[in-house]
């Protein structure tokens, strides 16, 4: 076997060990973004609709859900949780529309302000969130 | 004396002997003067002949030496083991993303097929004239930070769109040369090229994460390049839109 059909037929191993790999920080937020676009899809939107038709069947119903809900803290850390996924991928989804139409700079320490900034903007807002669903 | 011990741990794959890469562990003393990566490749070659690595040029032109250097990828020939070492330790690794074919050395061939795919050279077909086409400084000033790429692969290997779709996302290096030509105005085939990058992947899988600029060892700023792309192929669009009276 020569060295060329030998590369040709075995099968190479690929070097992507994300664990060793240094991202900068828009880099992390652009992942997580997609992660709670994928958590939105297929939990947010389906368990949020799920309650909300459950409480609009009659004003017992919405009554039962809302006693529920604040008697219950495990059920209102999972909503509280819902609506920051939710919040979360609205924050760096704006950030990246922004980027987009080249209202933010693009380079290296202009990418970076923007994500500290839209962290901070999104934990205000989720402390806000969290007093007002508490 | 442990603090002068550089502790280097290097990626090692051999086709012929190993099933599965593994991380081998070298001990070096730490050289006084401040060497680069590169320099001390060679070093650990003395210790361990079986160690393979491009390299070429060693100064940062010909692009051999990309390697990832604890986490970020870069030329092991233009930097200095001080600017990387944490707690005097080294971790060299092959290009993210692309098939190892042994140690650091990586098979760039999907790499080449998209910088080869965005017809990297001056489609003009007018008459030359006698001695060269010129261009006012002004329309030369457009190619700054453009041209000056070397395709050492550090920053598509770097970008996780790249490693999902090697083949159909063009990747940042070979969009600065897309657009390299889009900005030429002695390029007159600037529709055709942009034709080409319509599709959904070549040019939209970017999605500006950054990591092509952090790892760029010349400096260049690809991300910026492939958003000047994405507002060429709109006004593309709306050029089309306008003249025909329909929408492509």
């Amino acid at each position: 076997m020569t060295f060329v059909t030998f590369l040709m037929t075995h099968k190479r191993p690929i070097n992507i060990n994300l664990f060793k790999i240094q991202l900068p920080l828009s880099a992390l937020l652009s992942i997580t973004h997609r992660i709670s676009g994928i958590l939105i899809f297929f939990i947010v939107l389906p368990v949020t609709a799920i309650a909300l038709s459950f409480m609009y069947e009659s004003q017992q119903s919405y009554d039962n859900f809302v006693n529920f809900y604040s008697t219950n803290s495990f059920i209102k850390l999972i909503f509280i949780s819902l609506v920051l996924i939710f919040q979360y991928h609205i924050f760096t989804g704006i950030r990246h529309l922004l980027i987009d139409f080249h209202l933010l700079a693009e380079n290296l320490s202009s990418s970076f302000r923007s994500a500290v900034i839209t962290l901070l903007l999104f934990l205000f807002n989720a402390i806000a969130t969290i007093r007002i669903m508490l | 004396m442990a603090k002068d011990i550089l502790e280097i741990n290097m990626y090692r794959y051999n086709p012929e002997q190993d099933k599965f890469p593994y991380i081998k562990n070298y001990s070096i003393e730490k050289p006084a003067k401040d060497i680069m990566v590169l320099d001390l490749l060679h070093l650990l070659k003395e210790q361990d002949e079986s160690i393979s690595y491009r390299r070429s040029c060693r100064e940062g032109v010909c692009g051999s030496d990309g390697m990832n250097i604890n986490g970020k990828n870069g030329l092991a020939c233009i930097t200095p083991i001080s600017s990387i070492l944490k707690n005097n330790k080294i971790e060299l690794r092959p290009l993210p993303g692309l098939p190892v074919i042994r140690d650091l050395v990586v098979d760039m061939t999907e790499f080449y097929a998209q910088y080869e795919k965005i017809k990297p050279f001056l489609q003009n077909n007018t008459t030359a004239p006698e001695q060269e086409r010129l261009q006012s400084p002004a329309d030369r000033d457009k190619l700054d930070g453009l041209y000056e790429c070397i395709l050492c692969a550090c920053c598509s290997t770097s970008c996780p769109s790249f490693w999902w779709n090697p083949d159909k996302f063009l990747g940042p290096a070979a969009l600065l040369q897309a657009y390299r030509f889009l900005a030429d105005t002695r390029d007159l085939k600037t529709n055709e090229r942009l034709d080409e990058l319509s599709d959904p992947f070549s040019v939209y899988r970017c999605h500006g994460i950054m990591n092509c600029v952090s790892s760029c060892p010349k400096g260049l700023n690809p991300n910026k390049a492939i958003g000047k792309i994405k507002t060429m192929l709109l006004r593309d669009k709306k050029e089309i839109i306008t003249s025909d009276g329909v929408m492509n």
